[in-house]
């Protein structure tokens, strides 16, 4: 029996332990923010998002010293499951109302701040005038901060309480959007004229017709990051100056004004740039960023150049670059961002002036030659190729660091003399030239190319030219070969006979041909032709081809 | 950046659960369940497991899974004190905590607790019939809710 009394206090020790338990498991909801907040006829209208309220609780929201509970309005229902066998209903929405009391406010410029049922809130600053009483003693409202007349004044003598409406009198209720401290004059019957500051509500008013005037508002707006402090101005015009509203006896007039954001005028330059950029070149790798009151930024849009809300703006880019082409070679140009991002604060109607500098980064080459004997060095010139001709820019002798684009590279022909033995006695020079092909290449922005060309030696021309056979169905028969070669090459034909050669000293003998004709009687031969002959590496302004020619005359053999 | 709960129950649910699993494995005193709360418009099933006897009171502990008809079910875990000297309207207390899922802007997953009252009728062999009155509440509020429901004991009524 002691144990089943004991277990309805088991279960409540648990249950208060579970109580214990929900104390911090407060749950994670959607950010709540909010986006305007305006006062009409007592009531706050504030819209924002993610508002939510539970079954029994009511979201709250300050406002002019005043802590008020707040509904929803359109709000959207949803049910959230409470196990192990109920449901909750939770109602969301972005829209709220609450009523202004009729005492206890605080005059002036207000933050609103809306607090959801688990204790999230935000804020949104300078949000709503609050209005205060009108003071009786005097034509219009009590200014926000009068101090009372009197001090010293009895406290029986309540000077709080608000006077009794006169049913023969009017008011107005002035709204401004947005909520700013502007002055608002106001002109009426019998002389009337009186100024506000912000949104008002004027009481016992005589009835008739009132002019009500809105003039031009600057603030100054403060924004501080990082140390440093910005300041801007902000100018607000009204969108129409002037409104008139007729107040009826026991009823209350509405002048709304409206004011519009004097935009500012940024302006920005891009250096260093390829020409002709589109703007949406430009967009893509440029970043935009606006100082919140906060001190944080945020990314932003100077799309819309020709007018945009002021404050501190900074600019920033990470470089840009775009493929490039040029006589159908592609190659990509980076471009390094050189400016800096030091913030500008912008006022309305100010034009700023932001410069974006761009730097166009190089490439590199190196260029290692093989093929050319010791004692000779490479010689290189880069040449840069374009749309127009003569599609070659004047070449850069050993460069290494170029601008990406198509280039040729072409190497100097290396010119040597070698000194080969003559049969006859002594040496002969032989000039023996080098030459390397161009290489085309394509080179991007950032990138390094290493660029092996071959020197070759080139070959030396000679050319027998052979005649005095053409009536005749002979072959002529001119040998040749290097000095120290053991094969001869015969040239034959009628005519000119050309050999590309390794560069040296040639042994060449032009041999008889005997005419079968007749018994054999005759030989064909030619004189002068035989000898050693020095054959240069070919190339055209330095050395010469080698011409031999060989004329067979007819005579008798033996002669 | 939201603290995480340290809540110490959290082991003995754990523990609950595992428990669950040990008796289906053994099928000796595991009691199935289903139960309608017709106020709400949900209905729930449960599995039981008695962990054990001490003097006319057995300890028992309850999983379930309750559902709305919309949105996602949720889950629970109970943990139940039943008096064993009565084989005819045997009473019963428990409390234990939720896990219910919400949709935006409510919090994906919200903790719950409750607290509950019921009584059990055996039928015929180990059906048996059961009302019971529950408390449950979390961050957005609170609501009771009445439920009927028939149980199951495999092995027998106990």
């Amino acid at each position: 029996m002691r144990t089943r009394t004991l277990y309805p206090a088991l279960v409540a020790a648990l249950a208060l332990l579970l109580a214990a338990c929900m104390g911090d498991t407060a749950p994670r909801l959607e950010g709540l923010s909010l986006t305007s907040a305006t006062i009409a006829d007592d009531v706050i209208t504030v819209v924002g998002e993610n508002f939510y309220q539970g079954d029994a609780s009511s979201m709250r929201l300050e406002a002019c010293g005043v802590t008020l509970t707040a509904d929803l309005v359109e709000p959207v229902t949803q049910t959230l499951l409470l196990p192990p066998g109920a449901k909750l209903t939770v109602q969301t929405g972005d829209r709220l109302t609450a009523e202004l009391p009729a005492e206890g406010l605080e005059p002036g410029v207000s933050d609103v701040r809306v607090i959801r049922p688990d204790g999230s809130s935000a804020t949104l600053e300078n949000a709503l005038t609050c209005v205060v009483a009108e003071d009786p003693d005097t034509e219009g409202p009590r200014e926000p901060e009068e101090e009372p007349e009197d001090p010293e004044e009895e406290p029986e003598e309540e000077p709080e309480e608000e006077p009794e409406d006169d049913p023969t009198l009017g008011a107005i209720t002035i709204t401004l959007s947005p909520a700013i401290p502007t002055a608002i004059t106001i002109t009426g019957p019998e002389g009337y004229t009186h100024t506000v500051t912000g949104a008002a509500e004027l009481k016992n008013l005589t009835p008739g017709e009132y002019t009500l005037t809105a003039t031009e508002t600057t603030e100054l707006v403060e924004r501080a990051s990082e140390g440093t402090t910005y300041a801007f101005q902000r100018i607000w015009t009204p969108a129409q100056p002037t409104t008139t509203v007729q107040v009826e006896a026991d009823a209350t007039a509405t002048a709304a004004f409206a004011f519009e954001l004097e935009p500012t005028y940024i302006n920005i330059v891009f250096t260093g740039l390829w020409d002709g950029p589109t703007l949406e070149e430009l967009w893509s790798f440029t970043a935009v960023e606006r100082l919140k009151a906060d001190g944080t930024w945020e990314a932003t849009s100077l799309a819309e150049v020709e007018g945009v809300e002021p404050g501190v703006y900074r600019m920033s880019s990470t470089g840009a670059s775009r493929a490039a082409t040029v006589l159908g070679v592609s190659y990509e140009e980076r471009y390094a961002f050189t400016g800096n991002n030091t913030p500008i604060a912008a006022s309305s109607r100010a034009t700023e002036l932001f410069t974006l500098a761009f730097e166009l980064m190089p490439g590199g080459i190196s260029v290692e030659s093989t093929g050319l004997p010791a004692g000779l060095e490479q010689e290189y010139s880069v040449s840069r190729r374009t749309e127009e001709p003569p599609y070659f820019e004047p070449g850069v002798v050993g460069a290494t660091e170029l601008a990406p684009g198509a280039y040729f590279l072409e190497l100097e022909d290396q010119v040597t003399s070698v000194e080969a033995e003559h049969p006859d006695g002594g040496t002969e020079n032989v000039i023996h030239v080098f030459r390397a092909s161009s290489i085309a290449f394509a080179l991007d922005s950032g990138e390094h190319l290493h660029l092996t060309p071959e020197y070759e030696l080139r070959p030396g021309t000679l050319r027998i030219s052979i005649e005095g056979l053409e009536e005749t169905d002979l072959t002529g028969e001119v040998a040749f070969r290097r000095v120290g070669d053991t094969v001869w090459t015969i040239a034959s034909d009628d005519g000119m006979n050309i050999f590309e050669v390794i560069p040296g000293i040639y042994e060449v003998q032009a041999r008889d041909v005997p005419d079968p004709s007749e018994g054999g009687t005759y030989h064909y031969r030619t004189y002068g032709v035989s000898g050693y002959y020095v054959v240069d590496s070919y190339a055209y302004g330095v050395s010469d081809m080698v011409t031999i020619t060989a004329r067979y005359h007819r005579g008798l053999a033996g002669f | 950046m939201k603290k995480q709960s340290a809540c110490p129950l959290r082991p003995l649910v754990v523990l609950s659960l595992l428990l669950c699993g040990f008796s289906l494995a053994s099928a000796q005193g595991v009691e199935l369940g289903v139960s309608a709360y017709p106020a709400q418009g949900v209905a729930a099933a449960h599995v039981g497991v008695a962990l054990f006897e001490a003097e006319q009171v057995e300890h028992q502990a309850r999983a379930g899974v309750t559902y709305g008809f919309e949105g996602l079910p949720a889950l629970s875990a109970t943990y139940l004190l039943r008096d064993t000297s009565r084989t005819f309207l045997a009473t019963y207390l428990g409390a234990g905590v939720g896990l219910s899922f919400g949709e935006a802007p409510a919090p994906s997953t919200m903790f719950s607790a409750h607290a509950l009252a019921g009584v059990r009728a055996p039928i015929v062999g180990g059906l048996g019939a059961y009302s019971e009155l529950v408390v449950a509440g979390n961050a957005l509020g609170t609501s009771m809710s009445f439920g009927v429901g028939l149980t199951y004991t495999l092995g027998g009524m106990n």
